[in-house]
């Protein structure tokens, strides 16, 4: 039984963490890095402890501050949140030899799903449909070559170690696949210490679809629904709702019902999530697992009422489902806006400084998941979520209408945000009519999107 | 357990007579200090100009709170220039990582520290993570043991300057 958990992540989630252990009796310890002193899951905490300077690598990123500060401070448990170390076997390794629980899937099974080119493989092997792609790592380029002739043109080349839409580049023909590989090898190396790539089929104007999956040490696995990522801005997300708009009813049952079996008899535990393109065929090919709670996973906990991280620290406690998969109703329509300090009219710059004023929007089926406070200084060290989202409707039409009304009541001064965009996106007819693929928003282009945001005229001027 | 956040200890309250209680806490606390770090007393208090300077040395000799009250004046208003006063002659050496603490021996409430001594180490999963003094001076006051959890920065020890060092 988990009894005290060490929350070694910030920003938003750090807080969300934070909620769910308080909600089931734990006792939380906020780990934060000397940039994120003010932070307000720091303030918000019982208790908090320094762990490092701002740099991520001594704080966020360092396994032995981590585990030492969870051993100085009491705690039995560790959650690391999402990105830094979540998905780090190494690192789940060694909090374990700590006599520590890892709120998450266990080493061996971090270990097990790493490579993107052997999950594909293995979750092939039980029964989900993948996209035609090169039979695991490619060696060299002359291989590559040869694979992408088999698979058809055009591909798409992927760093085996690769996540959050890093290391991938598109190839048209052999000469641009020449070009991209050793430059896609060597970013790969760079990025992620692993230079492998592989090679898939690359679909033009799909729909990015992702199932939440939960498995408990015994194998009983569910499945939470979708969530449709396809809104993306260079394979980053942006805004995630669920249901999709690009599966039939017919087609969504037996997806889910399949994902569920599969991940289940691959022998995958905790929460994670199932990644799918759908193709303009209407069909899911799995391309990744991502073995994590997700920034988006608020979405599926709006349609569902399941608390997604609450489940995933019972389950890393050792629990049983304690749900079935018939109690898992969703229901009506949700989406999530992912509100970030950059500056959409200077190409997504990322921006830091102080929050001059803040005001965030509620109201029914409005729900802000944010560490804002007007005041806080946002550090340039980290990533540039500022605040997440999510509002219900009952159908996605009640859901845009109440979306309109929740981001004109968001204000954020002090940095440029996300805002404007996603109040021009909810007036683009493609949005509006559910076509959201993966390629969008290139298409559509910023400044256009930028230009469709209603001008402002009943409430503030804005900075 | 290590309280990690601890407080400021320096607490100052006065009005309007900033500038003359200014002069009378330069003048008076660091002999104060060195005078509670040789006696061992628990606390001193010196009247001077109907103003007090009592200078606290809390338990187990840890902790120290100096403060200053002016009976003229009751509503405390902080005054932050007063606190910089003598957070200008003391340095806190803080600990380089998160783990537990070990004092070298020579460490203690008067000891001679020189500056770059190896003063503690902070064993993160079993390997030391070294302290040095970033100032040489007098250990003033410990602020952690031996045995101590400890987080990153966390106030290990205050030195005070020593000699025409001080400003």
């Amino acid at each position: 039984m988990i009894k005290r958990v060490l929350i070694a992540n910030r920003g938003e989630i750090a807080l969300r963490i934070l909620r769910a252990c308080r909600q089931l009796g734990l006792e939380a310890v906020v780990a934060y890095s000397e940039a994120d002193a003010d932070s307000r899951a720091v303030l918000v905490a019982d208790e908090a402890v320094c762990i490092g300077p701002a740099d991520a690598k001594q704080s966020y990123l360092s396994a032995p501050a981590i585990i030492s500060a969870a051993l100085a401070t009491g705690c039995d448990a560790i959650h690391p949140g999402y990105g830094f170390l979540s998905e780090n076997a190494a690192f789940a390794e060694a909090v374990a030899a700590h006599k520590l629980t890892f709120i998450g899937p266990s080493a061996p099974i971090l270990e097990k799903f790493h490579s993107k080119a052997a999950t594909r493989a293995l979750l092939a092997k039980h029964g989900l449909p993948t996209i035609p792609g090169s039979d695991g790592v490619v060696a060299d380029e002359a291989a590559a070559l040869d694979a992408a002739k088999k698979i058809g043109y055009p591909v798409i080349l992927k760093a085996s170690a690769g996540g959050g839409g890093r290391g991938m580049r598109v190839a048209q023909d052999a000469a641009e696949l020449s070009k991209n590989f050793s430059i896609c090898a060597q970013e790969a190396q760079a990025a992620f210490g692993d230079g492998s790539i592989y090679l898939e089929k690359y679909l033009s104007a799909t729909h990015h679809v992702e199932v939440q999956i939960a498995v408990d040490s015994e194998g009983t696995a569910l499945h939470f629904g979708e969530r449709d990522c396809s809104l993306q801005r260079r394979h980053q997300k942006l805004v995630e709702e669920s249901p999709s708009t690009a599966l039939t009813p017919r087609v969504r049952e037996e997806f889910l019902a399949r994902a569920a079996k599969a991940i289940g008899a691959a022998g995958y535990r905790n929460v994670g999530t199932l990644e799918f393109l759908v193709g303009p065929d209407g069909k899911p090919y799995f391309i990744e697992i991502n073995c994590r709670i997700q920034v988006e996973h608020p979405v599926t906990e709006v349609v569902t009422g399941v608390d997604l991280v609450a489940l995933q620290i019972a389950l890393a406690g050792g629990a049983r489902m304690p749900m079935s998969q018939r109690e898992i109703q969703p229901r009506g329509h949700a989406i999530e806006f992912r509100i970030t300090a950059e500056d959409p009219a200077n190409n997504f710059q990322p921006q830091a400084g102080e929050i001059s004023a803040y005001r965030s929007p509620s109201g029914p089926w409005v729900r802000f998941d944010s560490h804002l406070y007007a005041g806080y200084e946002v550090p340039p060290y980290y990533d540039s979520l500022l605040g997440k989202l999510i509002v219900w409707g009952a159908t996605r039409e009640e859901a845009i209408a109440r979306s309109r009304a929740a981001l004109r009541e968001l204000e954020i001064d002090g940095v440029a945000t996300t805002r404007d965009f996603f109040l021009g996106l909810l007036e683009s007819p493609s949005f509006l009519n559910g076509a959201v693929t993966t390629s969008m928003l290139d298409d559509l282009g910023t400044a256009a999107i930028l230009a469709a945001a209603p001008r402002r005229s009943g409430d503030q001027a804005g900075a | 357990m290590a309280k990690f956040r601890d407080l400021a200890n320096a607490n100052v309250s006065g009005e309007g007579r900033a500038e003359e209680l200014g002069a009378l806490i330069d003048a008076l606390l660091p002999v104060l200090v060195d005078r509670l770090a040789e006696t061992g007393l628990g606390e001193i208090e010196v009247e001077r100009n109907g103003a007090t300077v009592r200078v606290r040395s809390e338990s187990l000799g840890v902790q120290q709170a100096a403060a200053v009250q002016s009976p003229a004046a009751q509503g405390a208003a902080s005054v932050p220039a007063l606190s910089s006063v003598s957070a200008a002659r003391k340095h806190a050496v803080r600990a380089t990582a998160v783990g537990f603490l070990t004092l070298s021996k020579e460490i203690h409430v008067g000891a001679k520290v020189a500056k770059g001594a190896l003063v503690a180490t902070v064993e993160v999963l079993g390997i030391p993570t070294e302290v040095r003094a970033t100032h040489g001076g007098i250990v003033a006051a410990l602020k952690s043991a031996t045995g101590d959890p400890v987080e990153y920065g966390q106030e290990i020890f205050l030195l005070e300057s020593i000699g025409e060092g001080a400003k």
